[in-house]
């Protein structure tokens, strides 16, 4: 997904360079102009919901200090989590790039189980897997309660109505 | 793009034009289709000398822009596989000139026919209701298979396809395949997907052998081909066009999306009927495995080419539509799994 304010920025563009000019009736082009003035003043004002990105961070960390617990006693550790960088109430951005580092980690844990799964043992790595595999089954389903539909249909034949 | 940008592209392509045919050429306005994600296309028509006669000609131009879900884009496969392809059992249009200098255009391009015919579309209405009358849809999928088999037939060797990427011998070919979508998902992902890494290593695994090795369109699907009077007039959107395994179209085709709620492949065929025939036309015996093998790796390479999409809109891309899709990554991680769990 984008940055919120690349698609702010995005739509503004879009609805003036691309839409507006080809709109023939005046109170359609208005209507059209008046989305982009809310979005400029929208846009200062807006951050992706902390309360979305703190599920998904306490959930990464839940499953990457599951594996570490895990593997505890093993010759071979798996990549490591570094503590948390921000103060005590961070902005969006700050949540946005933890997210974005611990997705890098437990794709890291996985690449490193698959590499060194032998050297583990079987039932360790079995459940080592288990836990990463419910974690990213968890994580698509909070994704997908926040997914719409797509209107590609729509937008491919440029339909004039779309279910909203 | 904007009006103005439209008569700039219009003028230059104009120019382009009289310097391929040697005469001056008139071009009427273009005008852009909305659907395709990726290369623009737009219609236009042309007039230009013959023999001492005015012509009038229905073309088709495809440019690739500057940011896009495949960018950097090129023409010279697609073009050298269409050419290649012209009177065999594929049908395809006609190509007549390309070009991947971008200062001529502003971005890459292939000029062709324009050939008759409707576009269906994957998503029906209802979900549930198929996408072609039921009167003409056993003649649609027979061709449909047909048209596969004979790409996949195509003596490539010695003509000027033999040029295109992904050659290797059986045993590389399908990992070749792999390695370029792991490197096109991590030169363009925003963050890493943990599920994509998951579903990588389960690919790479995997692999089968390739039963031979060849012409590949790599999006051969319902919404790719175009339809007049019960006839597949032309396969279209080759921009993935490759020498690979052949499986990689059969399980490309055979993906839930294309499907609907439809049971059929593409809204055409049943999977025992494509199973059947294709084996027919081709001499390989289709190995269901192996399909399924490559619907999951198809169902990886549209999650990244999601991914892509997002990224082409971060990086400056204009089309609101690559926003759009990225959203919709949730959606093809979820594919991605079920496929791995075998629940597609």
């Amino acid at each position: 997904m984008n940055s919120l304010e690349r698609i702010l920025e995005g739509i503004m563009n879009s609805l003036t360079t691309e839409v507006v000019p080809r709109i023939n009736d005046a109170f359609a082009r208005g209507q059209a102009l008046a989305i982009v003035d809310l979005l400029r003043n929208l846009g200062p004002r807006l951050e992706w919901s902390h309360a979305i990105l703190w599920q998904q961070i306490e959930a990464q960390e839940a499953v990457l200090s599951r594996v570490a617990e895990l593997c505890a006693g093993q010759a071979i550790k798996p990549p490591p989590v570094a503590p948390r960088s921000f103060g005590e109430h961070p902005n969006a951005n700050e949540l946005v790039a933890r997210r974005d580092e611990l997705n890098g980690i437990v794709s890291a844990t996985l690449i490193w189980l698959d590499a060194e799964r032998r050297k583990l043992p079987a039932a360790l790595a079995s459940e080592v897997e288990s836990a990463l595999r419910r974690y990213m089954h968890e994580q698509l389903q909070r994704d997908m309660s926040l997914t719409a539909m797509p209107l590609f249909k729509e937008i491919s034949k440029g339909a004039k109505t779309a279910a909203t | 793009m904007q009006n103005g940008e439209f008569d700039e592209l219009r003028q230059k392509l104009a120019r382009f034009l009289s310097e391929q045919t040697g005469c001056v050429v008139e071009i009427g306005e273009l005008k852009r289709y909305p659907v395709g994600f990726s290369w623009f296309t737009f219609e236009l028509d042309a007039a230009w000398d013959e023999n001492g006669k005015r012509v009038d000609h229905k073309l088709i131009l495809r440019w690739g822009p500057k940011y896009g879900v495949l960018a950097p884009y090129f023409a010279h496969d697609q073009f050298i596989a269409l050419k290649a392809l012209e009177g065999s059992g594929v049908p395809v249009p006609k190509v007549y000139w390309y070009c991947d200098d971008s200062a001529v255009l502003g971005g890459n391009f292939f000029i062709m026919e324009r050939v008759e015919g409707e576009a269906a579309l994957p998503w029906t209405e209802s979900g549930g209701k198929g996408a072609f009358d039921e009167s003409i849809r056993p003649q649609l999928g027979e061709q449909f298979v047909a048209s596969l088999a004979a790409l996949h037939n195509f003596a490539w060797q010695g003509t000027p396809a033999a040029g295109l990427a992904g050659a290797a011998p059986l045993d590389e070919v399908g990992m070749r395949q792999i390695l370029w979508w792991e490197q096109y998902l991590h030169e363009r992902q925003l963050s890493s997907y943990p599920i994509l890494e998951h579903g990588m290593l389960w690919l790479k695994a995997h692999v089968p052998k390739a039963p031979r090795v060849s012409i590949v369109h790599g999006d051969y699907r319902i919404g790719n081909f175009l339809v007049r009077d019960a006839r597949i007039t032309a396969m279209l959107d080759w921009e993935l066009v490759h020498l690979a395994d052949p499986y990689e179209d059969l399980g490309w085709m055979c993906m839930r999306t294309w499907s609907g709620r439809s049971p059929l492949v593409c809204h055409l065929i049943s999977r025992e009927d494509l199973y059947r025939r294709y084996g027919e036309l081709t001499g390989i015996a289709v190995d269901p495995a192996a399909v399924r093998y490559y619907e999951i790796f198809g169902n990886f390479k549209l999650a990244a080419i999601h991914v892509g999409a997002a990224r082409s809109f971060e990086d400056g891309s204009a089309d609101l539509r690559m926003a759009a899709m990225g959203p919709q990554i949730a959606r093809m991680l979820l594919q991605v799994e079920r496929s791995l769990e075998g629940e597609l």
